[in-house]
């Protein structure tokens, strides 16, 4: 959780027109795995998973191509409106409204994201890792984006020294669905 | 209240609307929408809302989204008895707080052409959006029972109680099955004066260790179960409940809702609050607290000729004390 800006949508959200989704994660693990930026698909159940989408996921699993990518927007952070799960250690727990919003990669977006890895450059394609993070592309990898902009910093409101919490370090980039593999 | 015709009703409500009176329109609508919301729901009626502003939450470091921090009373050290010139030995005093975070709510965006909204002779807008509070209402006690469900449960699994084992969450029995002789302490099976009885007993067992602090005890004040398993009550002989009262049921139905003390709220909601289930509460300030921070409001808005409106609304509800819960489940197919 934190106040740090790990996505933000510079084209296409918000738009009543959108496509999105507001779903839970699938289980504890994956819930544990969720955060603000990350890439995540829809399981059989409508669930949220974090799941690779590179050569070895695809060789196993051909059916992923079908599935749609999702970047995880608002509830994705943990910080609250998700339904918090129950404290155990503190005897109390919270009813659980709310849910994980991810905004789908059919739709017109750009957006800058932390969530990546390597060093991405302008042009190159994207593929999703088993972190749910965003890396260039290698052989057999499925495409899911084209970096639009190279590493840089986004401001979170809060100048200052410390990486975590007056800016992240992200790239910019825009969904592709041709479903084609690097 | 005089009856409107339905017909000249839409017509009105489409003649603001087109006056450019939207705002008004979704005022009253807006007005309309709180003054009927005739069945509250379940949630409302264990644990009353209570509203709150912007202003009532509390910042946090780590969110902007909405949070509310209640306090809570903690245990505390017992007294001893000493010998003359015992001076006391110090406690520190540090209380507990528990979190609320808050949510949406919001029913589908409902349209219409308005040519087309104008032809039905009922007021089939007002039936829209009070079947979608309604739906807005089921939104409210669903999670909220699965809550309850997860709290008395021996794992994580709300959909599989086990009788007569510790909840995951307070270490503390919450959970008879009187489906069961061997998942509950009585080994009683059925529905019955007893089985009720022993219910109850759940809430008032204390629980802690008594050389230590005062161990917990509640009442139920509050058990909630389907009109199912009320019908349980009916079925009860004059040897368990008096004859005076077994005569009036046979003739007039469930119109008790007090049985041993207790307040019975019977409910339709099958699908909320299953066949055989009784859950029981302890007063609302024993339990936990329940915010609006939006009350169910209508937008409308009319675009040429085509209407649009949707309820939402914000709401935040947490268990501070889950030791005010629990559940009995009965032999009811």
């Amino acid at each position: 959780m934190g106040l740090a800006l790990k996505l933000n949508f510079t084209k296409g959200w918000p738009n009543p027109a959108i496509f999105e989704v507001s779903s839970t994660a699938a289980d504890a693990t994956e819930y544990g795995q969720i955060d603000e930026g990350k890439i995540a698909i829809l399981d059989v159940n409508g669930k949220w998973v974090i799941q690779s989408l590179e050569a070895a996921a695809i060789g196993a699993t051909p059916a992923l191509k079908n599935r749609m990518p999702f970047v995880l927007w608002n509830g994705a952070a943990k910080d609250g409106d998700h339904g918090a799960p129950f404290s155990a250690t503190n005897h109390y727990a919270q009813v659980q409204w709310g849910g994980i919003q991810g905004i789908g990669f059919s739709n017109p977006i750009e957006f800058e994201t932390s969530q990546f890895t390597g060093t991405p450059a302008v042009g190159d394609v994207l593929t999703v890792d088993a972190n749910g993070q965003l890396k260039t592309a290698a052989a057999g990898d499925l495409i899911v984006a084209i970096c639009t902009k190279a590493s840089h910093k986004i401001a979170a409101g809060v100048p200052g020294a410390a990486a975590s919490t007056s800016s992240q370090t992200a790239i910019t980039v825009i969904p592709d669905m041709s479903k084609r593999t690097a | 209240m005089k009856e409107i015709d339905p017909a000249v009703m839409n017509r009105n409500f489409l003649e603001k609307i087109g006056s450019g009176q939207v705002k008004e329109a979704a005022e009253a609508s807006t007005e309309f929408t709180r003054l009927t919301l005739r069945e509250e729901g379940l949630l409302r009626k264990v644990l009353p809302p209570k509203t709150i502003t912007p202003a009532d939450l509390d910042k946090q470091l780590d969110t902007d989204k909405p949070v509310k921090i209640v306090d809570k009373e903690v245990s505390q050290p017992l007294s001893v008895s000493v010998p003359f010139g015992t001076l006391p030995t110090n406690q520190y005093i540090r209380g507990a707080r528990y979190r609320v975070d808050f949510a949406r709510l919001l029913t589908k965006n409902y349209t219409k052409d308005v040519i087309e909204l104008g032809q039905y002779d009922y007021d089939i807008r007002n039936m829209f959006k009070d079947n979608a509070i309604k739906d807005h209402q089921t939104l409210e006690d669903v999670p909220w029972f699965n809550l309850c469900r997860t709290i008395c449960s021996s794992t994580s699994d709300p959909t599989a109680l086990v009788g007569n084992a510790a909840s995951q969450i307070s270490g503390k029995v919450q959970f008879y099955d009187f489906q069961d002789a061997s998942k509950n302490p009585y080994a009683i099976t059925g529905f019955s004066r007893d089985s009720l009885a022993s219910a109850f007993t759940i809430m008032t067992r204390g629980y802690g260790d008594p050389t230590v602090s005062t161990p917990v005890r509640l009442h139920t004040d509050l058990c909630v179960m389907n009109v199912t398993t009320g019908m349980e009550f009916v079925k009860l002989l004059p040897e368990e409940i008096g004859r005076p009262l077994s005569e009036r049921m046979m003739s007039e139905g469930l119109v008790v809702d007090t049985f041993l003390g207790k307040r019975f709220l019977f409910t339709i909601k099958d699908d909320v609050v299953a066949n055989g289930e009784m859950f029981m509460f302890a007063k609302p300030q024993f339990l936990g607290v329940f915010f609006e921070l939006e009350q169910p409001t209508m937008f409308i808005e009319n675009r040429a000729y085509l209407l649009e409106f949707f309820i939402y609304s914000c709401i935040g509800a947490t268990i501070g004390n889950a030791y005010g819960v629990a559940m009995a489940k009965f032999p009811v197919p």
